[in-house]
């Protein structure tokens, strides 16, 4: 599985969507529930799947999946 | 109420547009000559302008050189209660005062320069200067409260500033002047109002005037403070910046977290990224809790915080508190609503109904306006405390 497709199954477990379909421009605009408190509830998620650490500043700057797989991949390899 | 420098702030404010609108590399050196002049106008003596330079050049300078700036943070945090005056905590622990001190405007010169500090180190360096910097801090715009922007969004602005060709100016004025009946003539009466019940109150306590009280409280602070930035947003608009908005009809929020979404947002921004979040991530990396309670934790917290910032006596303890239960509360019951809703979705489609739609509003806002009253009364002293 590559990045975005791991990233996908959090986002459907946070959202709590079996069918959700992310991209790498999918931002809080196109999913409703994409507010401050499902955002941070992923961010958890994501450090602990991926075992990595993001920053405050990291946290508050991800908009996009994009540049949060961005992210992801700095940190694991 | 109208002072000298009230009246020069307001004559500052119609004169920047003119003066601001040039096109010229010089346009920010002429904004922090504008802002200095304002900020020493305000000062009391030498020793309160030699202070207020240490405390806002000092991090700065401190700034670039620490890798991990939390320490530098909390040297600043120590300093604001110290220098702001919470007098149930210095005098709790005995600590004396050393001089007098007085900065309008100090706790929203930290929100900003704990944004700049956290994000210092991962900013496009070519942002960061020290025009840039003071004027983010200083911008008389914002100086006194708010809106709080974050520093790389001001600066972009700055850089970028509207062409006046653009604005539609008498749209823009009209708000302005909007702003200025909701300060001076509604508030003020409102105000007036309240103030008067209180004094009544303190001699005689009866529930018809508290409820008049809560009433007449609710107003004047949403027409104080949405009015004031009405006239800031539109006044900094025709100068060519770009202010945040900070106000998105907030009596009209259905739970306290909407609330705090729509009123007083750019603080909330600000809460959330560097409290609310902060203690998610530290809570859930311990394991030790669900998310869910971990978030019930730390909106607790976030809000304590809050009520805190805002003010230095018992009071505003007690409206952190207040808020604090309210919305890990209201957090609890929404979670559980999901649930008996059978998903998210489901629940949002239920919270249009217009009937329950009234009552949330009505609970929200009943409950919002009682808090308030400790933000600008001493309810001990009602209570005869």
């Amino acid at each position: 599985m590559n990045t975005l497709d791991q990233v996908q199954e959090i986002f459907r477990d946070v959202f709590d969507e079996e069918t959700l379909l992310i991209t790498e421009t999918t931002s809080a605009k196109d999913i409703e529930d994409w507010d401050s408190l499902t955002h941070i509830q992923l961010v958890t998620k994501i450090e602990k799947y991926f075992k990595i650490r993001f920053t405050v500043s990291e946290v508050t700057k991800l908009k996009q999946v994009g540049d949060l797989i961005k992210l992801i991949e700095s940190k694991t390899t | 109420m109208i002072s000298l420098n009230s009246l020069i702030f307001t004559g500052v404010l119609f004169l920047a547009p003119f003066i601001l609108s040039i096109k010229s590399k010089f346009r920010n050196w002429i904004f922090l000559g504008m802002n200095l002049s304002l900020l020493l106008l305000s000062m009391s003596s030498v020793l309160s302008a030699v202070i207020t330079f240490a405390w806002i050049l000092i991090p700065y300078f401190l700034s670039s050189k620490l890798k991990k700036p939390h320490l530098l943070i909390g040297a600043l945090v120590l300093g604001f209660i110290y220098l702001n005056r919470y007098d149930w905590i210095i005098s709790l622990l005995g600590i004396p005062y050393l001089f007098t001190f007085k900065l309008l405007g100090l706790s929203y010169i930290l929100f900003r320069q704990i944004d700049f500090i956290l994000n210092r180190s991962s900013m496009d360096p070519r942002n960061i200067n020290l025009v840039h910097y003071l004027n983010y801090l200083l911008s008389f715009y914002t100086i006194l409260a708010g809106p709080i922007m974050r520093y790389e969004a001001f600066v972009l602005d700055l850089q970028n500033p509207q062409d006046p060709k653009e604005i539609d100016v008498l749209k823009v004025l009209n708000r302005a002047f909007n702003g200025y009946i909701k300060v001076f003539v509604l508030s003020a009466l409102f105000s007036t109002m309240s103030f008067s019940i209180y004094k009544q109150l303190l001699s005689h306590f009866e529930l018809f005037s508290f409820i008049g009280l809560i009433i007449t409280n609710a107003l004047f602070l949403y027409f104080n403070f949405s009015g004031y930035c009405d006239v800031m947003i539109s006044m900094g608009k025709l100068s060519g910046f770009k202010i945040d908005e900070n106000f998105n009809k907030p009596y009209l929020a259905q739970d306290l977290s909407d609330f705090w979404s729509r009123w007083h947002m750019t603080l909330t921004q600000w809460l959330t990224n560097y409290v609310f979040n902060p203690i998610v991530v530290i809570f859930a990396r311990t394991e030790k809790m669900s998310i869910e309670k971990v978030q019930v934790l730390a909106f607790f917290i976030t809000f304590l915080v809050a009520g805190l910032w805002h003010g230095t006596t018992l009071n505003f303890l007690i409206y952190g508190i207040l808020q604090g239960l309210g919305v890990s509360l209201s957090k609890v019951i929404t979670d559980y609503r999901i649930k008996r809703c059978g998903g998210r979705k489901a629940f949002r489609a239920h919270r249009q109904k217009p009937l329950v739609k009234a009552i949330e509003i009505t609970i929200t806002l009943s409950y919002v306006a009682l808090s308030f009253l400790f933000f600008s009364f001493d309810v001990l002293a009602l209570l005869g405390m």
